[in-house]
């Protein structure tokens, strides 16, 4: 293999880039603007619940209550209703976050130190911020048991918990998922290159110009290698791009070594291109590329990386496939870097993994290249 | 008139049964990814890498350690033996969070003058995992408290108060697959009437088959009705087919009335197609046109609502999203699966997709037109 071929043809993809504005678009910008949609897509911080109130006691008790919970803003007070009718009605056709009914004699109840029963409806067409509302009211509604229960007592109740429960969530204080998805969804956006990668390689066989360069003294893995590596560079670009719109948009703490972040995204692009590249070997047209790109790694990699399920609950298939994508190596990569601040120490096994990877892919590409045109 | 639209549909479906590349990605892609997607959501998550760091050594530390080793979700590791391992460990990813069980801590619980604290470290790196944790812990704690004082004679604690009593309508486990699988549906529908409409036109003037078109007496409104057709015709079967995988397989319950989804799917399609039309008349080539449904199909899905409602969306996104005609569907999707809605319920998205539809058509009939002189 001659460095001077490999040169050449690595001088060449990179003219192709430049020229072709479409592709610097997708390779340099694309990864930066799906980044900002893609968070908002998945942003699962609800910071305002619409609380619709059935208040049958409309007691001082009861309003007292009410204000309790909603006195900070989080919960809002939507609407008072008065029937069952009104509730079906607001759950079938609004998207009332939580529905509460407050019993009569609520307030009685409260005073003579019996446990009144409050009634919650959530909707569950939405399972996550229903999970978020029920927990949300419950923590404040048992804190406002306990309050009322001092008040009541001369003495503190010996037994409100042997026992006090802290926690603690480190590199994220206030468990705020923005802050976990961002550089996780690096992962996902900074495939882009590759998908630019894949097509350039059919786009040459389709139009025939493959034939033209096979015909020179070029060897095939000359050729695999400079049309890989002008979209590891660009792709850098790219990199650059993201992790400034994660720290300067959505403000998400960068702790660790950039020097690092930047090695270890360009050991990303090296696994991600050439599993592109091969499996443009594999297909006849740019259409059909982009359509396997999209199916095999772009997609999965928002369920099957780790990005949100942990893999270890997946199935084995899932698991599997889990392990091919490069996306699963560098979404933990790049959130022990940005969040936790570690290096290599805890790192090397995901650039190991990304690593194999890449040669893996580069070594198939090359082979079945040639087996393709002998 | 309708027998040419009728030619002109009878063509079309010949070339998409011809297509080698698009029947099987059309049919397989979506029941691909709707299993995928099933089995990422489908489970609550189990497994979860627990550490217990147990400084006190104590019959009542034990206790604490099995009551977490019988929770099923989680897989407990209790052989920390410093602060240091377990910081170690989270870094490392081995572990997703660590309980410290401080010294003297059944000293202290059964003194009953002080109050002990446990300490949950969590890893935030991962919020959602973080969360379910903190979650799962503080419930099997609350448990612990409560049996415990139960056998040292005590009364039980924390009864007096309101006692909350919480229902998730339309979903009382709360089940994730209930909301994706309907989202994953919308997403479907769209995806293959983008995909099947935007390559209509295009493809004919890349192999310059148009100029033949146009030396037929078939005139624009006919062409354009000949290709919408068969979009229609193939994005609902393959909406028939996943609604049936969601709600057999996967159990989702399909409350309100068939025939009222189905209308309304229809009347999505249509108004959807439109957009397609457009891209396929504005690109110059299949790939340039694939590009701009991707584009914009990214725009849709973040818009949409897809995995996270619309409302979580800043104020100003959350008012642009109402021009999508996807995020509207897909509203219409859950209340009538999932909150069995009639057509009354549903007017006011019904409505908007409609409004929403005819303008795009305007625009699609007017560019077509353009395009085409």
């Amino acid at each position: 293999m001659s460095w001077r071929i490999t040169w050449a043809i690595l001088r060449k993809e990179l003219l192709h880039i430049w020229r072709d504005g479409q592709t610097w678009v997708l390779v340099v910008f694309t990864p930066a603007i799906l980044l900002v949609m893609f968070a908002y897509l998945f942003a699962f911080d609800v910071d305002r619940f619409d609380l619709y109130l059935w208040d049958q006691d409309n007691s001082p008790a009861s309003r007292q209550y009410v204000r309790a919970l909603t006195s900070d803003g989080v919960i809002h007070l939507q609407r008072s209703l008065r029937n069952w009718d009104e509730i079906h009605t607001v759950l079938v056709r609004e998207r009332p976050d939580a529905v509460m009914i407050i019993p009569p004699r609520f307030g009685d109840l409260l005073q003579s130190g019996q446990t009144p029963a409050v009634q919650v409806l959530v909707d569950g067409s939405n399972p996550t911020t229903a999970s978020q509302v029920l927990a949300d009211i419950s923590a404040r509604t048992a804190a406002y048991s306990q309050q009322i229960a001092l008040q009541m007592m001369d003495s503190p109740p010996i037994a409100s918990g042997l026992f006090e429960v802290r926690d603690i969530a480190w590199y994220n204080r206030t468990l705020k998922s923005l802050f976990s998805m961002v550089p996780g969804l690096l992962a996902v956006v900074l495939i882009m290159p590759a998908f630019s990668a894949a097509q350039a390689l059919a786009k040459e066989k389709e139009l025939g110009t493959l034939e033209t360069l096979l015909s020179t003294p070029v060897r095939r893995a000359e050729l695999i290698i400079g049309k890989g590596l002008p979209y590891l560079f660009t792709g850098l670009i790219g990199v650059l791009l993201t992790a400034a719109v994660a720290v300067l948009w959505f403000r998400v703490p960068f702790r660790g070594n950039f020097v690092l972040f930047l090695l270890l995204g360009l050991d990303f692009l090296f696994a991600s291109n050439f599993l592109g590249l091969m499996l443009a070997n594999f297909t006849e047209s740019q259409q059909a590329v982009m359509i396997a790109m999209f199916i095999i790694f772009f997609l999965p990699s928002f369920f099957l990386s780790g990005l949100i399920h942990p893999v270890e609950t997946a199935g084995l298939g899932a698991r599997i496939e889990s392990a091919v994508l490069p996306a699963t190596y560098f979404v933990a990569i790049s959130r022990g870097i940005f969040l936790k601040g570690v290096g290599m120490e805890h790192l090397w096994k995901y650039a190991l993994g990304l690593l194999a990877l890449g040669a893996g892919a580069l070594a198939l590409a090359i082979l079945s290249f040639k087996n393709r045109l002998a | 008139m309708f027998y040419r639209i009728l030619t002109l549909v009878h063509k079309e479906l010949i070339h998409f049964r011809r297509d080698r590349l698009l029947t099987p990605f059309i049919i397989f892609g979506p029941v691909f990814q709707l299993f995928m997607l099933a089995s990422a959501t489908g489970s609550e998550m189990r497994n979860l890498p627990v550490g217990i760091l147990d400084l006190d050594h104590s019959a009542m530390s034990r206790a604490v350690v099995q009551a977490f080793s019988n929770a099923s979700q989680l897989r407990v590791r209790a052989d920390l033996q410093s602060i240091e391992q377990a910081i170690y460990l989270i870094d490392d990813n081995q572990l997703d969070m660590v309980v410290v069980i401080p010294q003297g801590f059944a000293g202290d619980v059964l003194s009953l003058h002080r109050r002990p604290a446990l300490q949950l470290i969590l890893d935030g790196s991962n919020a959602l995992v973080a969360k379910t944790l903190q979650h799962t812990a503080q419930g099997i704690l609350t448990q612990f408290q409560r049996q415990q004082a139960k056998e040292m004679g005590l009364p039980a604690g924390g009864s007096a108060g309101i006692d909350l009593r919480t229902t998730a309508r339309f979903n009382p486990t709360l089940n994730m697959r209930y909301s994706t699988l309907p989202a994953q549906l919308g997403l479907i529908v769209y995806m293959v009437t983008m995909l099947v409409a935007s390559l209509g036109i295009t493809r004919e003037r890349e192999r310059g088959t148009m100029e033949q078109l146009a030396v037929t007496p078939i005139r624009r409104t006919e062409l354009l009705a000949g290709k919408a057709v068969p979009v229609l015709i193939i994005a609902l079967t393959d909406f028939m087919l996943m609604l049936l995988v969601v709600t057999r397989v996967y159990q989702v319950p399909m409350r309100g009335s068939l025939a009222l989804l189905l209308g309304l799917t229809a009347l999505y399609i249509s108004a959807e197609m439109g957009m397609g039309l457009i891209i396929s008349s504005v690109a110059r080539s299949q790939q340039q046109s694939l590009l701009l449904v991707f584009l914009i199909g990214v725009l849709n899905v973040a818009f949409s609502g897809y995995l996270v409602p619309t409302e979580n969306l800043p104020l100003l996104l959350k008012q642009v999203s109402y021009l999508f005609p996807l995020q509207h569907y897909m509203t219409l999707l859950r209340q009538v699966m999932l909150k069995g809605a009639a057509l009354a319920d549903v007017l006011p998205d019904a409505g908007a997709i409609l409004l929403l539809g005819t303008v795009i058509a305007g625009v699609a009939y007017s560019v077509v037109q353009r395009r085409l002189d």
